[in-house]
Formats: structure tokens, sequence, C-alpha cells
């Protein structure tokens, strides 16, 4: 399985296109452009390694869903990390 | 340092066309920069209410603000799209703000696609795990 639900590792590929995007969202105004390119790259190397069936649409259907998981436990790390909020 | 019009027009050696364009393009960027930290902002307030059991109501809020940032962005687009506008880091921004605001858009405007379903079609492109 290539994502972290439940017990299964991530791949890392999946993992650094998920990083990318979750900087990409975080970044402040100065950084996006840099971050969004780095994004565009990390999804253009995904769609190029996909099976012909699976266009850009439903891999990104595909990543919302895994992404929603992955923002949930950036917050829990970031939480875990304050002083108080563990 | 930018001149206003009439402070240009005061001045026989100004250059009365381009001090309004540094004033305007500069109070632009400056706006374009603002929409922009609010996209980051609200990515921060989804984190704090959307995660996790949100409610109906925090959800709508959160449409209509995305709805929102993406017609005031589609207008600053206008401007940066334009041939003669030659600030290239408020253009990428502004573009790389849109980007983020029609993802941000898709993934909370629409139903999810189910997580077995999703798993299926990550593992067809993504295949090799750590």
């Amino acid at each position: 399985m290539p994502c972290s639900r439940g017990s299964s590792r991530m791949s890392p590929e999946l993992e650094r296109l998920l990083w990318a995007r979750w900087r990409r969202d975080q970044a402040c105004p100065e950084d996006r452009a840099a971050a969004d390119a780095e994004y565009g790259r990390q999804l253009a190397l995904a769609l190029q390694q996909a099976p012909r069936e699976t266009g850009r649409d439903l891999l990104l259907a595909a990543l919302d869903s895994q992404y929603l998981e992955f923002r949930r436990q950036r917050r829990s790390e970031m939480i875990a990390k304050v002083p108080g909020r563990a | 340092m930018t001149q206003g019009l009439a402070a240009c027009l005061e001045s026989p050696d100004a250059d009365v066309g381009r001090g309004t364009t540094e004033l305007v393009l500069t109070k632009f960027a400056e706006t374009a920069r603002a929409w922009s930290q609010e996209v980051t902002d609200l990515c921060c307030w989804q984190d704090d209410h959307l995660l996790d059991a949100p409610n109906a109501d925090a959800l709508e809020r959160n449409r209509t603000a995305i709805r929102h940032l993406l017609r005031l962005g589609s207008l600053l687009g206008r401007v940066v799209e334009d041939g003669n506008f030659e600030d290239a880091p408020t253009r990428d921004m502004v573009a790389a703000t849109m980007n983020t605001l029609r993802d941000m858009d898709r993934l909370w405007a629409s139903s999810p696609m189910p997580a077995a379903e999703a798993d299926a079609v990550l593992a067809r492109v993504f295949p090799n795990v750590a």
C-alpha cells in the first residue's frame, strides 16, 4: 500500500508530494511561488509515472483524500511540540 | 520612494507617468501580498476548525471564504497577466496563490473520494513502499 492510513507505510515519492503541497499551502506570500513550483514539479513526476488511465483529475482527487490525513498528522505533531498541549 | 501625481506635476523634472505608476503598483503589490497572506491564514484556520469532525456552519463559512478569495484573485490576476505588468515576483505570487486556492476549493467543496478508492489509485501511481 502506498499510504500511511492504518499501519502501512507511505511511498517516499507520495510523501514528498504531500510535503510539497503542505509547504505551498502554509507558505508566506514571498515563498509561495517557489513552493508552488516545487509542488508542480513533484506532481508532474507523479503523473509521468502514473498509468495512462490515471489522469490528473483522478490523481488529484485521490491526493485530496490522503492530504487531509497528512494535515491531521502534521497538526498533531505541532500540537505535541507545544508545552502543555501534548 | 514614490511620488504622488500632484507632486510630480509641480516638479518640471519629474516623470509624471512614472511617479504615478510606481505609486499605484506599489499599493497593488501590497494588496496582492495581503490577499495571499489571507490564504495562508485560512489554511491555518482550517487546520484548527475543519480537520476533526467539522460542523456544517464552519464548513460553509470556509467555502464562502474560499469563493471570496477566488473572486479577489481573479481580479488581481487580470492585472498581473497584462503585458505591461512588469513586477514578476508579484505576478508569480498571485499565480501560485490562485493554484493554492483552486486546490483548496476542490479539497473542501467536493465530496472526498472514499479512502479505499483513493488508496487504490495512489497504489497504482506510487507502487514503491519504503
